[in-house]
């Protein structure tokens, strides 16, 4: 089973579980948003900095990103795949697609730490 | 009993039925409808995810920054605008709890299906008018 999920020539079983495992990381980000939002007063720059300026915050916002740009490719492929018959085409936007999603991942890494 | 001749049954029967290709007059099942809305709102989000880097980047650069985001969301325009945005986040959020709940075979029977799937419907609405209100 793990050697399947994790093998690269069985990709409809790891891509499945890599989507559900994103979205439950992004789930639990939320859920962290939401206390943070109810317990700590976020209405000065000061307080949002020292927020990311923490260690932990920095990593916990980097896994979501890495999580939601990954999910946002599967989802976005899935779709290219439904409504984009043409093969020229959906290869096209799905490049288009990869690259905003690096450059997303860079853009993040650059926020998170030049704070 | 045999089963009904496929030849035979296209010419008789199938050939009388109504063909009904107006998509105005077929109405969606409600887990459908929460399926498309679910594409639909997650492909929007994709979208949205260059403007929640650059609000994020404005907002962590300077102080005067920070007040230029807080300026823009507290604008009217703006708020009507997030009011579609963060249903899509919570319809998306809601209708992937159900997705990860009938992963564990739980709530698969039509029965259930629907109801889930209106639930989803309904909780999303009120989350979005809920953290509508927080973000006011």
């Amino acid at each position: 089973m793990l050697t399947r999920i994790f093998s690269f020539t069985y990709h409809h079983l790891r891509d499945w579980l890599l989507q559900r495992i994103t979205a439950a990381v992004m789930a639990l980000y939320s859920m962290m948003w939401l206390i943070l939002i109810m317990v700590k007063p976020l209405n000065s720059y000061t307080a949002w900095q020292e927020l990311f300026a923490c260690g932990w915050m920095k990593a916990a916002s980097l896994i979501f990103i890495v999580s939601l740009l990954y999910h946002a490719w599967l989802g976005v492929r899935d779709i290219s795949m439904d409504y984009i018959p043409a093969l020229g085409l959906r290869k096209a936007f799905q490049v288009l697609v990869i690259a905003s999603l690096l450059v997303y991942t860079g853009w993040s890494l650059f926020i998170l730490w030049s704070i | 009993m045999n089963p009904p001749n496929p030849v035979k049954y296209q010419q008789g029967k199938a050939a009388q039925r109504p063909k009904n290709l107006n998509l105005l007059t077929i109405r969606l099942p409600v887990p459908a409808l929460v399926s498309i809305l679910h594409r639909a709102s997650g492909f929007v989000l994709y979208l949205l995810i260059p403007v929640l880097l650059l609000a994020l980047q404005t907002l962590l650069a300077s102080a005067a920054g920070f007040e230029q985001v807080k300026a823009v969301f507290t604008g009217w325009g703006v708020k009507i605008i997030l009011l579609p945005v963060l249903w899509a986040f919570w319809h998306h959020f809601c209708a992937g709890l159900r997705h990860l709940a009938m992963d564990f075979h739980w709530g698969m029977a039509l029965k259930q299906a629907r109801l889930t799937s209106k639930l989803v419907l309904g909780l999303s609405l009120i989350l979005t008018l809920a953290s509508m209100w927080l973000i006011c």
